[in-house]
């Protein structure tokens, strides 16, 4: 028996120790950002400490999230703070994004930028933050009646959908059946933008959404599947309104593995490099987006700003990104862009 | 292939990581003695960790289009066919395949009477890591890119596949073309919804069902033979 | 005598292993080790724990159950529908929610018992059905509008202790005096170590897994309710995940698969590692993916650890 409670308390404590030993070397791989290492031990040297903010992003993993990420980092870099880009690691994920901005606000971070799953779920999490203390705003994706100071878009949520339906429009002639994918059911921006694609497609009495409309959660083998099951469902298939990065991907690889590709047309919000050679083969017709590497550095440094009292205007000149629309209800809307054959090359987001 | 390998040679690793996989879990369950779900539950947070750990969370792609045949048009069902019909021989007419029947049925008889129930353990999962490499080779060429989220939750749709395809879960039962029809059904499923237009959100409901039923059936003409 | 079981017990090791992480992020970063983070991270593993408790026993039995996360979400949303679709009183809604956990636990009960389906593809079927459920319910949106009275519960606190945190630790203390001083605890520890002897000797033990499983389902309602508190709405996600936590919670907690042992105790602790393990490798600056890398080791080591025990402890080959 004493032999047992011995050998019951070593290897406790060998756990122990084996795990410590994990976590300072996990430590010094894990901060992915060197960068900001350096500058956080430089100022931990002097007396000032580094500003702190953390993005909670609805995922980390995709290409549109990469892309933020480097954006980030480069404002980061310049302004001389330290930033974190985090999220969790499964498309919807709300209680997890939660438990990530609890444990923000734990850290004591200066502000802390969402891009929340659920506009509604996000809300107390949001006062509890502003509460103690913490600046939170919302970018990509906003949660309206919650306590977050501004909300930075890369384009109108809304307006975007209509933008969408309308080049569709175009090039199907004003006639025929349009399939709506779209990625997490309760993402707001995502319904927004479905939003403004119902909005839109009022103007054009011969186009017919197709219902019910599919959800990928940010998944691009759902994507691909959905897609092929619209396709089989509706043989005469006019075009596809794809309202997520992975969805415009998707939906032309389910064009190619059903030997379709260009009989079907597809516009959506999904990044130039993703989709570079099915825009160059003319299977994709054009995207609609922002670059979200500039959408998340304007954020970073926006609200850089803010903590500096600055407040943002409207019709504000941002070099780098151009004009700003800032309106009451705290949305600011950054210029964004039309990708297509003719232009897919310039951009390199 | 990141690091500049063909992409036969990264291809041929693939494989043989997943087949080491399965060898690691048979080391576990068999040498340590850690009860499989354990052990594979822990293995699977430990990979999927490690893939997104190693691959900073970004998708690699896209992948050369030498490789793009793997996954598209009828490769995948012709892979799927040759697989059942060599798995399917090697559980049936294989002395192996006998033996692997025997340990799900009685494992200690089995060990008993001599036979080396360890190997066989580690036979089949050492194999079931390899057709998870196979499978993963197939998704990525499907969409052009190695992806570190890919797949999450198959698990489950795997296991329902199986339960459904007659496999018994306390084994000794089972047969590969039941888990083909299984996972035929499956997607069948998923299919038959958007067709009929039935919003998605049914899907999860009816695979609780048909899972239940499948067992149920199963039983029934078990009870009546 | 109460205390020289409990150092030779397994819960020892897993207190130690606590105590060792927790040290070790308490030095790490200076906001770990304040009331403020400690609470909150208490705060949000209180529905986990309210979950592992039911689970614990389940497990003692001998059974499993990873549908407890789908119910969870199920209740949720039922909570949701009630009272807001429906307009029904908010808290004869969250009557109606324990309700359901509670059908949906005798529903796995059933077909355990009755209809002889084994747990593991009865509570999968079931993981699928209930959050499939949830998702038709609610067409995979959250619902808001919940009254004040009920959301505002979320703020409440018993002194410092968040009301839900008090909530977990009554059922904690419920959960292990059943088990170690009721006659229905000791059945269902009899149960999991040997059924056939256990049904021999007298024992229903029909109604014992019955009741396991259905305690289980009454308390993954419980924790859907407590989560919709928490985030002031009905989530048809909520308890995503929670099984395996759960399961990890468990046998880390030192319960065997097998059955026959186990004690709440040690979950709680289990639940307790995985909590200042996420709190603190996220204060740190770490990702998650770390956490569910270590949780992955940790459960390996756990269950290894238990083996070594019984070899040493008994002096033979298992």
């Amino acid at each position: 028996m004493r032999s047992r409670r011995f050998v019951d308390h070593l290897i406790a404590l060998g756990l122990a120790l084996s795990f410590i030993l994990l976590t300072f070397g996990v430590q010094g791989c894990g901060k992915r950002n060197t960068q900001e290492q350096a500058v956080q031990d430089h100022v931990e040297r002097s007396t000032k400490p580094t500003r702190r903010i953390a993005f909670v992003m609805k995922l980390v993993g995709i290409p549109y999230t990469n892309a933020c990420e480097r954006g980030m980092k480069q404002a980061a870099k310049e302004l001389g703070i330290e930033a974190e880009f985090l999220g969790p690691n499964v498309g919807g994920d709300i209680q997890q994004q939660i438990a990530i901005i609890e444990d923000q606000i734990s850290r004591g971070v200066d502000a802390i930028v969402i891009s929340p799953n659920d506009s509604q779920a996000v809300k107390p999490v949001i006062e509890k933050a502003m509460k103690k203390g913490v600046k939170v705003f919302t970018w990509d994706s906003d949660a309206p009646d919650s306590k977050r100071i501004f909300y930075v878009a890369g384009a109108d949520d809304v307006g975007i959908g209509v933008d969408v339906i309308d080049h569709i429009a175009k090039d199907i002639g004003g006639k025929g059946k349009v399939a709506v994918l779209s990625g997490g059911a309760t993402a707001p921006n995502l319904n927004l933008h479905i939003q403004g694609v119902e909005k839109g497609v009022k103007k054009y009495p011969g186009i017919q959404l197709v219902k019910p409309y599919c959800y990928n959660d940010d998944d691009q083998q759902k994507a691909i599947q959905q897609a092929l099951g619209i396709l089989q469902k509706h043989p005469d298939l006019a075009a596809f309104a794809c309202m997520n990065s992975p969805a415009v991907p998707g939906a032309a690889r389910a064009l190619i593995q059903a030997g379709r590709e260009g009989k079907v047309v597809i516009w959506g919000l999904s990044l130039p490099s993703e989709n570079r050679d099915y825009i160059k083969s003319g299977i994709v017709n054009g995207l609609t987006l922002w670059d979200p590497a500039k959408l998340t550095y304007l954020t970073t440094k926006l609200v850089n700003d803010y903590l500096d009292g600055k407040k943002p205007v409207n019709g504000m000149e941002v070099p780098n990104i151009g004009r700003l629309e800032v309106r009451s209800d705290g949305t600011i809307i950054m210029p964004g862009a039309v990708i297509t054959k003719e232009n897919v090359d310039q951009f390199d987001f | 292939m990141m690091h500049g390998t063909s992409i036969a040679v990264s291809s041929l690793l693939g494989l043989l990581v997943g087949m080491a996989c399965g060898i690691a879990n048979a080391g576990l369950i068999t040498l340590l003695h850690i009860p499989p779900i354990i052990a594979t539950l822990g293995t699977m947070s430990i990979l999927r960790a490690t893939t997104i750990l190693y691959t900073d969370a970004k998708w690699i792609g896209p992948l050369p289009h030498s490789f793009a045949w793997v996954g598209t048009k009828y490769t995948p069902l012709i892979i799927l066919v040759a697989t059942t019909i060599g798995m399917g021989i090697l559980l049936s007419q294989a002395r192996v395949g006998r033996y692997v029947y025997a340990v799900g049925a009685n494992e200690e008889a089995v060990r008993l009477s001599g036979i080396n129930t360890q190997l066989i353990k580690s036979i089949v999962y050492a194999l079931n890591g390899l057709l998870a490499g196979v499978a993963g080779l197939i998704l990525a060429s499907s969409m052009s890119s190695a992806q570190s989220n890919m797949a999450y939750g198959y698990e489950l749709s795997v296991i329902a596949a199986v339960v459904i395809g007659g496999t018994s879960i306390s084994g000794g039962k089972g047969s590969v073309l039941g888990t083909v029809i299984g996972a035929a059904i499956m997607a069948v499923l998923a299919n038959a919804l958007i067709l009929l237009g039935v919003p998605i959100t049914w899907h999860k409901v009816l695979t609780g069902i048909i899972i239940i039923a499948a067992v149920l059936v199963d039983k029934f003409r078990a009870r009546h033979v | 005598m109460f205390r020289m079981r409990f150092f030779r017990s397994k819960e020892l090791a897993v207190l130690v292993l606590f105590l060792g992480i927790f040290a070790m992020f308490a030095v790490k970063t200076p906001q770990f080790a304040t009331p403020y983070n400690l609470l909150n991270v208490a705060r949000q593993y209180s529905e986990l724990a309210v979950v592992a408790v039911g689970l614990t026993m389940v497990i003692i039995a001998g059974g499993i159950d990873i549908s407890v996360g789908s119910v969870v979400g199920l209740s949720s949303i039922m909570v949701g529908v009630l009272a807001v679709n429906m307009h029904l009183n908010i808290w004869l809604a969250c009557f109606l929610a324990l309700l359901t956990g509670l059908a949906c636990g005798m529903a796995n009960g059933f077909a355990i018992t009755k209809l002889g389906i084994q747990p593991i593809v009865t509570t999968l079927a079931m993981m699928s059905t209930a959050r499939g459920l949830a998702y038709v319910l609610s067409d995979a949106r959250t619902i808001s509008g919940l009254p004040m009275s009920f959301t505002g519960l979320d703020q409440v606190s018993v002194g410092a202790i968040p009301l839900a945190v008090v909530v977990a630790l009554v059922i904690v203390v419920a959960g292990t005096v059943t088990l170690r001083q009721t006659a229905f605890g000791r059945s269902v520890y009899a149960v999991g170590a040997n059924e056939e002897a256990a049904r021999l000797s007298g024992t229903n033990t029909r109604q014992v897994k019955m009741l396991v499983y259905s305690i289980t389902g009454i308390l993954a309602g419980l924790s859907g309710i407590m989560m919709t508190t928490r985030v002031s709405c009905a989530l048809p996600d909520a308890g995503l995940g929670f099984e395996f936590e759960a399961i990890t919670a468990v046998v880390m907690g030192g319960s065997s698969l097998k059955g026959g042992e186990g004690n709440i105790v040690g979950t709680i602790i289990g639940v307790g590692i995985m909590g200042i393990l996420r709190n603190g490798l996220n204060l740190i600056g770490v990702t998650d993916t770390w956490k569910v890398l270590f949780l992955g080791v940790m459960l390996i080591i756990a269950v290894l650890v238990d083996n070594l025990r019984t070899m040493v402890g008994s002096g033979h080959h298992i």
